[in-house]
C-alpha cells in the first residue's frame, strides 16, 4: 500500500461517516432500552455479560466456528468435486443437477429438525446442515467457471493434443478460481448461518452460540441474547474477512483485484 | 516425409442453419501446400477460409473428402504435435506470466513432444531465447494484461512456434492491430519464419499483407465457399519495409485485388 494509500485510511471522510452511524444506532438502542426494558437490555448489561462471562461465550463461540467451518469444508470440498464432474461429463450434469436444485429449494430450516432426529445432537447433524447451505453455490459457480474457458484457448491446446486432465487442470480450474471466490463470499458467512440453525432445531444440545441463544432467551436473559447475537455477527465478519484476503493473496491477477 | 505438408482434397463442410436451410462453407476443396512454404487464403468474410483451417487443424470435421498433414490425418498430427495455431485473439492465459504462457503447450501432451525431441535430435525448445528474438525480452515476467495487444499477439506466435510445429495456422492473428504494429509484426514473423522453417497457412482479409508474407495466395469465394485462385507472388526475400513501396509489390496487390473481385461477381452471377 502508498503512503497516500494508508494516510487516506486515516482521513475524515473515510472513518467519520460509519462511526456517526454507530453512535446513532447507539443512542436509538438506549432510548429504546430505557422506554421497553422487557425487549431490549441497556448496551451496558450487554457489555457487562460479554466481559463477565467471557469465557463461557468463547467456549460457545469455538463449537460454532467448528461447526461452521467444518461443515464449509464439507459442504465445499463435495460442491467442488461434483463442479468438476458435472461439468466433464454431460450424463452426469443431467443426473446431478436437478436433485442439487430441488435440495437448494427445500427450506434448511425444515430440514435441520429431521436431521436432528436421524444423526442425533451431537455434530454430524451441524455439519450436515451447515454443509448443505455451503454446498449450493459453489456447485453453481464452479460448474458454470469451469466451462468458461474462452473457445480460442481451448482451440490452441486442442491442436496440441492436451489432455482432459491437463485441460482440466492448466484451464478450467484456474478460470474457475473467481467464479469460486464469488460463491466463498457468500457461503463464508452463511456458514455461520447454517451452525446456528443446526443449534437451534437440536432443542437438546449443550453447546454453540445458537444453543446458548435459545437457553438464555427462555430464561428471559435478554442481555445474553444478545451478547451472542453480537459474537455471531463478529464471527461472520471474521469468515468474511478472512475469505478477501485468501482472494487478494490467489487472484492478484484478476481484473476484480486489479481494478480499484 | 513427403514435400507435401498440407493436403485437402474434395473437401466438403456444410453448416445447418435453422430448420431446414445449410449453409454450404467448403465445397469440394482442393489445396496442396509444399512443405516450407507461406501460402496465405483471401476472400471476403463467410467465403469459408477460417472454416478450411479450422478443418485442417482437426477442430473440425470434413462431411466429405479428406485432409492430410505430412501424411497424416489432422487428428494424428495433433497428437503428435506437428500443430501450431495462432487464433485471431492471442488467448493468453492471465494468471501466467508471459514466459509460463509459451511455455505451457510443452508441457502438455509430454510424450509427443518428447518423440519428437528424439527424432529432431535437438533439444527442448528455449522459450526464453524465442522470446528475445521477438523483442519481448523485458516482459516475459509480466502479466498479459500489463502488455500492449501487440505484444500479447507477438507471444502468441511465440507460443505456436515454440514446439518447432511441421505446420503453423494462422488465423488473421493481426485483425485488431493498428497498422503500424502489423507491418512490424509481419516483419517479426517473417524472421521467425525465415529461422524455424515450418509450413505456414496463413488466413487474412487483407491484401497487402497477404502479398508481403506468401509464396503462395489462395483466393477464395462465398456462398459456396470455393477457391478460385491460387497466384505465386515471385517477390524477393527477405521482404523489408522497403519492398512495400516498390511497383512489383503494387501490381502483385492490385493483381489479388483483380481476382478478388472477380471471387464477389462470380458468386453474384451465380
Amino acid at each position: 500500500m502508498t503512503l497516500r494509500g494508508r494516510l487516506s485510511f486515516l482521513h475524515p471522510a473515510v472513518w467519520l461517516p460509519l462511526v456517526l452511524m454507530v453512535i446513532v444506532l447507539g443512542l436509538l438502542w438506549q432510548w429504546g432500552a430505557d422506554r421497553m426494558p422487557y425487549l431490549l437490555p441497556p448496551l451496558g448489561d450487554v457489555g457487562a455479560t460479554l466481559v463477565e462471562d467471557a469465557d463461557y461465550y468463547l467456549t460457545n463461540a469455538l463449537v460454532t466456528l467448528q461447526e461452521a467451518v467444518g461443515g464449509l469444508v464439507l459442504g465445499g470440498l463435495t460442491a467442488f468435486v461434483l463442479a468438476v464432474i458435472v461439468s466433464e461429463f454431460t450424463l452426469a450434469r443431467r443426473a446431478i443437477m436437478p436433485v442439487a436444485v430441488v435440495l437448494n429449494v427445500t427450506p434448511l430450516v425444515a430440514i435441520a429438525p429431521a436431521l436432528v432426529v436421524a444423526f442425533g445432537f451431537g455434530a454430524a447433524p451441524k455439519l450436515i446442515v451447515t454443509g448443505l447451505i455451503c454446498f449450493f453455490p459453489i456447485l453453481i459457480n464452479t460448474s458454470v467457471g469451469l466451462r468458461a474457458v474462452p473457445l480460442p484457448v481451448l482451440q490452441v491446446y486442442r491442436t496440441v493434443h492436451a489432455s482432459r486432465l491437463e485441460t482440466l487442470w492448466y484451464l478450467r480450474v484456474p478460470i474457475a478460481l473467481p467464479y469460486l471466490f464469488a460463491a466463498l463470499r457468500i457461503v463464508f458467512p452463511l456458514s455461520v448461518v447454517g451452525a446456528v440453525v443446526a443449534e437451534l432445531s437440536a432443542a437438546g444440545s449443550s453447546e454453540g452460540l445458537g444453543t446458548a441463544i435459545s437457553r438464555a432467551s427462555s430464561m428471559n436473559q435478554l442481555a445474553a441474547v444478545y451478547a451472542s447475537i453480537a459474537i455471531l455477527a463478529l464471527l461472520g465478519s471474521l469468515l468474511l474477512l478472512a475469505v478477501t484476503v485468501l482472494e487478494r493473496r490467489l487472484l492478484h491477477w484478476h481484473e476484480t483485484q486489479t481494478a480499484r | 516425409m513427403s514435400a507435401e505438408a498440407i493436403r485437402v482434397d474434395r473437401v466438403r463442410r456444410v453448416y445447418p442453419v435453422g430448420a431446414r436451410g445449410s449453409l454450404v462453407a467448403l465445397d469440394d476443396v482442393d489445396l496442396t501446400v509444399a512443405a516450407g512454404t507461406f501460402v496465405s487464403v483471401i476472400g471476403p468474410s463467410g467465403c469459408g477460409k477460417s472454416t478450411l483451417l479450422r478443418v485442417i487443424a482437426g477442430l473440425e470435421d470434413p462431411d466429405a473428402g479428406a485432409v492430410s498433414v505430412c501424411g497424416n490425418t489432422p487428428a494424428q498430427a495433433a497428437a503428435a504435435k506437428m500443430l501450431g495455431l495462432v487464433p485471431q485473439t492471442p488467448a493468453l492465459l492471465p494468471w501466467l506470466s508471459v514466459l509460463k504462457n509459451v511455455s505451457l503447450p510443452a508441457k502438455v501432451n509430454r510424450a509427443a513432444g518428447r518423440r519428437r525431441r528424439e527424432r529432431s535430435g535437438n533439444g527442448g525448445p528455449d522459450m526464453v531465447e524465442l522470446l528475445r528474438k521477438a523483442g519481448l525480452q523485458d516482459v516475459m515476467h509480466k502479466l498479459p494484461s500489463q502488455i500492449s495487444g501487440g505484444m500479447q499477439q507477438r507471444a502468441a506466435i511465440v507460443r505456436a512456434f515454440g514446439l518447432h510445429p511441421d505446420v503453423l495456422l494462422m488465423d488473421e492473428p493481426f485483425s485488431a492491430l493498428d497498422e503500424f504494429t502489423r507491418e512490424a509484426l509481419q516483419e517479426q514473423l517473417l524472421d521467425l519464419w525465415d529461422e524455424l522453417k515450418a509450413t505456414v497457412l496463413f488466413v487474412t482479409h487483407s491484401v497487402s499483407e497477404a502479398v508481403r508474407l506468401s509464396d503462395k495466395v489462395v483466393v477464395m469465394a462465398p456462398r459456396p465457399g470455393r477457391i478460385t485462385d491460387v497466384l505465386d507472388i515471385d517477390l524477393p526475400r527477405p521482404r523489408g519495409p522497403e519492398l512495400l513501396a516498390s511497383a512489383e509489390f503494387h501490381a502483385y496487390e492490385d493483381l489479388v485485388r483483380d481476382r478478388l473481385r472477380g471471387a464477389f461477381q462470380s458468386t453474384a452471377a451465380s
